[in-house]
């Protein structure tokens, strides 16, 4: 039991970091991504959306292989840090990262796309400088993308499972999280405590998507107001 | 008009494939076999010894960890064999009534290696120095990390390693085989397997750890398998499974 809590620990740690950085990283990239007209943004979008189809075993796979001191990637990580990314927090946490993106970057574009341009016009002509316009103008009018953004990419990082298999190394502490060990529950034949863990992520994940869909309904309800 | 003759046609077309398999299926015997991935590789190169001999039986081979096959024979797989990995399944579908009584035997006992490729140091040095990782599999799940850990607890390293865990020996293999680990503790079959240099390996004396004894166990009344279980046990059999990294139950018998 004690050790269960430890990896929940683990995963929600794992889950709220990813969400953080890709808040704080993914935002402005969305932004761009969703006013910009160029050829260059038209092909982000594709390949920003790429983890959504890849197997999780594909980006496991690179990324282990990436990890590799014997690889440019891993070697100067090693060099600079003194230690290999591969079965380490820090690893999973740029796994994670990845996989996550397509579940933060498409609502967030999304609903930068929605918002009026005209608005900002206004704004701009009654002198309200780019920083003013993102905090009183974007920040509130998208909070209901952010929302689902957050939640979606919260909950598809406490799921993850094949990229944390293939380059997690199973540590408790470190890179143990609850889909590896309701995995160990059920190939040890202990289908007590993977129930347990199972139903857990079940609950968890149906509160989740019941929020997603509070928070798109009334997301609707207010850019449709806003709009009138 | 031109509906109803395509229908009669993809009809006929039917029919006649249906007693063309079945058909084949008369002259064919064909079995389907569940086998842990450790051993997979070396149960095709026996099959296709086998077949040699005998080309009217066929084998479909069904690989995974132990512990997953044998939930998925409990809930109705249709295999008509199972190679475990391990002793306690298969007396376990045995007790359960899900196997078939009396057909429970040793086929393999495992042997465990330690691999650390680009080896620089004599081994007693290697053991005495040694601080970084040392990849093994799932103790929980692989008998052969099972098997790794009473190993460790001999006090072989005098650094305490830092474990990191595949799901299986394999996956150990890849750790290293990557660059992430430097050291795994694998089965021997793996290694000979990959063609791993002798020299690069370490075999623990097989009373340093519990024997990994595999056992295999019929499920269903099938002439292939059947047929293929007396292949296993005849000299030439036992002979290729010794080579492929394993002790068979014969040579564990005699004093070496």
């Amino acid at each position: 039991m004690e050790s269960d809590l430890i990896t929940l620990g683990t995963s929600l740690k794992l889950a709220f970091f990813t969400t953080m950085i890709l808040t704080l990283l993914g935002t402005p990239i969305a932004w761009w991504l969703a006013r910009s007209q160029s050829l260059f943004a038209g092909l982000c979008i594709p390949l920003l959306a790429l983890p959504l189809v890849l197997p999780p075993t594909v980006i496991g796979f690179y990324l282990l292989l990436a990890f590799s001191p014997n690889h440019l990637f891993g070697a100067t990580w090693l060099d600079w840090f003194g230690s290999s990314l591969a079965f380490s927090f820090e690893g999973l946490l740029l796994g994670s990262i990845i996989y996550s993106l397509p579940f933060f970057m498409q609502p967030m574009i999304i609903a930068f796309r929605e918002l009026p341009e005209d608005l900002f016009k206004a704004a701009a002509s009654l002198g309200a400088n780019a920083i003013d316009r993102f905090t009183t103008l974007v920040l509130p009018l998208s909070k209901h993308g952010f929302l689902i953004a957050c939640t979606l990419t919260f909950a598809h990082t406490l799921g993850e499972f094949g990229i944390v298999l293939m380059i997690g190394g199973n540590l408790e502490g470190e890179t143990r999280v609850l889909s590896i060990a309701l995995f160990d529950y059920v190939e040890t034949l202990n289908y007590e405590r993977a129930h347990l863990l199972a139903a857990g992520l079940v609950g968890f994940s149906l509160i989740t998507l019941t929020l997603v869909q509070w928070a798109t309904h009334r997301g609707y309800r207010a850019s449709s107001l806003s709009t009138r | 008009m031109t509906v109803r003759a395509l229908t009669l046609l993809l009809l006929a077309s039917l029919t006649a494939s249906t007693v063309y398999s079945s058909h084949v299926q008369a002259k064919k015997e064909q079995a389907t076999i569940a086998v842990a991935a450790n051993f997979k590789l070396t149960l095709e190169g026996l099959i296709l010894d086998f077949q040699a001999d005998a080309p009217n039986f066929s084998f479909q081979l069904v690989s995974g960890s132990t512990g997953m096959l044998f939930a998925q024979i409990r809930n109705g797989a249709p295999y008509d064999l199972f190679f475990a990995a391990d002793a306690e399944r298969p007396e376990q579908l045995e007790r359960d009534g899900v196997a078939r009584a009396g057909t429970v035997a040793t086929y393999a006992v495992g042997q465990i290696a330690i691999w650390v490729p680009n080896r620089t140091q004599p081994w007693q040095d290697f053991f005495r120095e040694h601080r970084g990782s040392l990849a093994i599999a799932n103790p929980a799940l692989a008998p052969y990390g099972l098997a790794a850990m009473h190993l460790l607890e001999t006090g072989l390293f005098d650094n305490e390693p830092k474990l990191i865990q595949g799901t299986n020996v394999h996956q150990a293999f890849q750790f290293v085989d990557t660059g992430n680990a430097q050291a795994a503790i694998t089965s021997l079959a793996q290694l000979i397997q990959a063609g791993a240099t002798q020299s690069d390996f370490y075999l623990p004396a097989l009373n340093d750890y519990p024997q990994i004894i595999q056992k295999r166990v019929l499920l269903s009344e099938n002439t292939a398998a059947e047929a293929l279980l007396i292949y296993l046990g005849s000299a030439r059999a036992q002979r290729l499974i010794e080579s492929a990294g394993y002790k068979t139950a014969s040579s564990l018998e005699q004093p070496s």
